[in-house]
């Protein structure tokens, strides 16, 4: 007989740090700073060895513990079975708090300033404290099988990739650290902001909007070359609970910069608490078993009854700071046509198309609730809607960049703008056209400007804004470039044949076995245009026995060539999807363009 | 002003907090079908664990009930002692279905864990699984007569058997 017990040592471990950051928050309350920091010092250590003690499971293959059988068996390599242990909802949740507490204690090792840290301490003590009561009470990692199976079962398929090891971490990484950054603008808020104070919010929002956007690139990337669905996004409600926290911190970010004014101070403050919220909403939706998706996890209504309290909690908490703070809503409409007017401009495009993804993600969610009818929104909701948006919002801070320039060349450059746009309107009459061409249009007017700045030297302190700017331009005409132009068709094909397809040549070598630790599996050889070799997989896994379908990929700078390979039939032929996407290279690179000027913004602050 | 909007956010928030506890109390619309109501499928030659070959008959007589199970299965693993518990009580056969397992491995499962089961249908490639439309392991129907009545995708255990399966006793 089976019974479940809990582990001891990893329960002592997670009741301590629980017991240990409620105290430390208490102690914050009282101002009592220093033991307060030793507290948190200590929690980092337990939470640490917590996690180390879990992950030693894994490599021992020590299946008496549940979330070790459920989620790791012998034959996984060794680098799998450490990344299993973020594989399934209850370990991702442990390394959540875990960083969580190693940058609390990070803040606390440099900023010294006690005026500065202690109110934003009590905010993330009572932030962790939350969190470990839901993993201990309704989300533990360390229960026990009194008669453990002899083989785990396996790590989901599709999840044993490098990319897809490091994407979730990251993307927890980046809602950790939006939640350090919200505890310290909470600390403002409820205070003062101070110089200092400031300049510590810059930190972490530059390393927060970094770390998120890094998450969801390489979330993409593995969707892209992975998932086989030749995609790279898919308005999937899980990717887009993760989109919005990157949204409004987008907003964020930028009305930190101008918010020595009150009007951007509140705004700032405001899309701080927006995107904290909307990380801790994605974790509630995703782990509650609302959804349905490639990421859900395992459904459990009590978590989610505990992780909708934590958010009311979170809402309710940090708007009643914001609505009590003395520097809220105070100060004037910015002047028509000055940065500030702009930026709230570009707040409030952003906001729009934050609230038209969410509506996207949630509608689905009301109409199962009151009608009691499925129904699934179609990524054309999120593309018709969102396209003018973005294109908007390009023409904006292009337009933001000319500002500077007095008189003429500001004039012909915007009558330039309207007169090309207009012009290619009438000669298209084509909302697709109109966007690829104005994005395109934009594009190389940013180019110019940046071209231009750097033969003026007047580049060294805003480089990372209009090579940034420059590359969402380009990132959104890739993306409308790949839209707009990508097809595909499904073939049935025997070894040997070769066909014209979507104006390629296609050569059907051979088909071989292959075989690997953990899968064994087929693969066959593709030919196009007689120089470049596809070798699409097909794998079965031995523990668990799931199927799954390698997509081969060929990128060229302006077009991929992709094959997955289908059924076989009785007669040994195949069915076979080819496809040519557009422009994927471009959108790696334009977003890795912006990855850099993010780092490169946040790095020049700390010269 | 301020207050205003106050007022407003928390409309708001009562309107999310009530709308998400809502969502989370209604039990999810399956995506898959169950297969209630349908009869059972009927096969030619269906083995047991021992090589047996099993008499159909067997699965329509009175009340059955067909638990899909496999020794790689950890949900199978952790509904085991109710399926023992329950082969001691209530009036019915329980008959196992060892869904895409390797025979070893399966016997070795019951030896170790006790057989709450009368026999276990053999399903290597799992055929007649996919006849009676399991999508994946543990799944168990209650089968009266020859007829599903009730067909529970995941864990069994003593909560779901007294909602759902009680009242047909």
């Amino acid at each position: 007989m089976t019974d479940i017990s809990v582990d001891f040592v990893g329960n002592a471990l997670l009741w301590g740090a629980t017991i240990g950051s409620f105290l430390g928050a208490f102690l914050s309350f009282l101002h009592k700073h220093e033991l307060a920091r030793r507290l948190i010092f200590l929690i980092s250590v337990v939470l640490l060895t917590a996690s180390a003690y879990l992950v030693i499971q894994f490599l021992n293959d020590n299946f008496s513990f549940l979330y070790v059988a459920q989620n790791s068996n012998v034959l996984l390599p060794v680098y799998y079975k450490i990344s299993a242990f973020w594989g399934a909802h209850e370990g991702s949740f442990l390394l959540m708090i875990v960083l969580l507490s190693l940058s609390i204690t990070f803040s606390n090792y440099f900023i010294r300033n006690k005026n500065q840290i202690m109110q934003s301490n009590f905010y993330a003590l009572s932030i962790l404290f939350l969190y470990l009561l839901f993993i201990v009470t309704a989300s533990n990692p360390f229960y026990i099988l009194s008669n453990p199976p002899i083989n785990g079962a396996d790590l989901n398929p599709l999840l044993q990739d490098p990319l897809l090891a490091i994407h979730p971490p990251l993307i927890f990484s980046g809602y950790v650290f939006y939640a350090v950054t919200f505890c310290f603008v909470m600390s403002g808020a409820s205070g003062v902001f101070s110089k200092e104070l400031f300049s510590i919010i810059k930190v972490w929002s530059s390393i927060s909007w970094f770390t998120l956007t890094l998450g969801i690139l390489l979330g993409s990337i593995w969707a892209y070359y992975e998932l086989g669905w030749g995609g790279y996004w898919f308005w999937d409600p899980v990717e887009n609970v993760s989109l919005m926290p990157w949204i409004a911190g987008t907003a964020f970010s930028h009305s930190l910069i101008y918010s020595r004014t009150k009007i951007m101070l509140s705004w700032m403050v405001f899309l701080s608490i927006i995107t904290f919220l909307l990380s801790v909403f994605g974790s509630f939706i995703v782990r509650s078993g609302i959804l349905n998706s490639v990421h859900s996890f395992a459904a459990d209504p009590d978590r989610g009854i505990f992780l909708l309290g934590i958010l009311s909690i979170f809402t309710l908490a940090s708007f009643i700071v914001f609505f009590r703070s003395k520097d809220i809503f105070k100060g004037n409409w910015p002047k028509f046509g000055s940065i500030n007017y702009l930026l709230l401009l570009n707040n409030i495009l952003l906001m729009t198309i934050l609230l038209i993804i969410l509506l996207g993600t949630l509608y689905p969610i009301f109409t199962e609730v009151i009608f009691e009818s499925k129904l699934s929104i179609g990524p054309n909701y999120f593309s018709e809607l969102i396209t003018p948006l973005t294109i908007a919002l390009i023409g904006l801070f292009t337009f933001e960049q000319f500002l500077r320039l007095k008189g003429k060349v500001f004039f012909l450059s915007a009558l330039s703008l309207v007169v090309l746009s207009t012009g290619v309107y009438f000669f298209f009459e084509q909302m697709i056209f109109l966007s690829l061409i104005t994005a395109g249009v934009l594009c190389i007017v940013l180019f110019f400007n940046l071209f231009i700045s750097i033969l003026n030297h007047q580049t060294s302190l805003r480089m990372h804004k209009l090579f940034g700017h420059l590359s969402v331009a380009a990132l959104t005409f890739s993306v409308l470039f790949n839209h707009n132009f990508s097809e595909s068709v499904d073939i049935k094909v025997s070894e040997g044949d070769q066909m014209n397809l979507l104006n390629s040549k296609i050569f059907f070598e051979k088909v071989e076995i292959v075989t690997d630790s953990n899968f064994n599996g087929v693969r066959a050889k593709f030919v196009i245009d007689e120089e470049y070799p596809l070798l699409p997989e097909k794998r079965v896994y031995k523990v668990g026995g799931q199927i799954t379908s390698e997509t081969a990929v060929n990128s060229t700078l302006l077009k991929d060539y992709l094959i997955v390979l289908g059924d076989r039939f009785q007669d040994g032929s195949w069915s076979v999807t080819f496809s040519k996407k557009y422009g994927i290279l471009m959108i790696w690179m334009s977003s890795f363009a912006l990855l850099l000027s993010i780092f490169y913004g946040g790095l020049r602050r700390q010269l | 002003m301020k207050r205003l909007l106050f007022l407003i956010f928390l409309g708001f928030f009562a309107g999310f907090i009530y709308f998400f506890s809502l969502s989370l109390s209604k039990p999810k619309l399956s995506d898959i079908t169950l297969q209630e109501g349908k009869m059972l499928p009927s096969i030619q030659e269906l083995v047991d664990l021992n090589g047996d070959i099993i008499d159909e008959r067997s699965l329509s007589n009175g009340k059955v009930l067909l638990n899909v199970w496999a020794s790689w299965c950890i949900t199978c693993l952790v509904e085991h002692p109710f399926l023992s518990k329950l082969s001691k009580g209530e009036d019915l056969i329980i008959i196992g279905i060892n869904y895409k397992d390797d025979l070893s491995k399966a016997k070795n499962y019951l030896d170790e864990n006790g057989d709450p089961y009368k026999f276990s249908i053999f399903d290597y490639k799992g055929y007649y699984a996919l006849k009676l439309g399991v999508t994946g392991a543990p799944e168990t129907f209650l089968v009266i007569d020859g007829k599903i009545v009730k067909h529970r995708i995941g864990e069994i255990n003593q909560k779901v058997w007294n909602d759902e399966f009680k009242v047909f006793f």
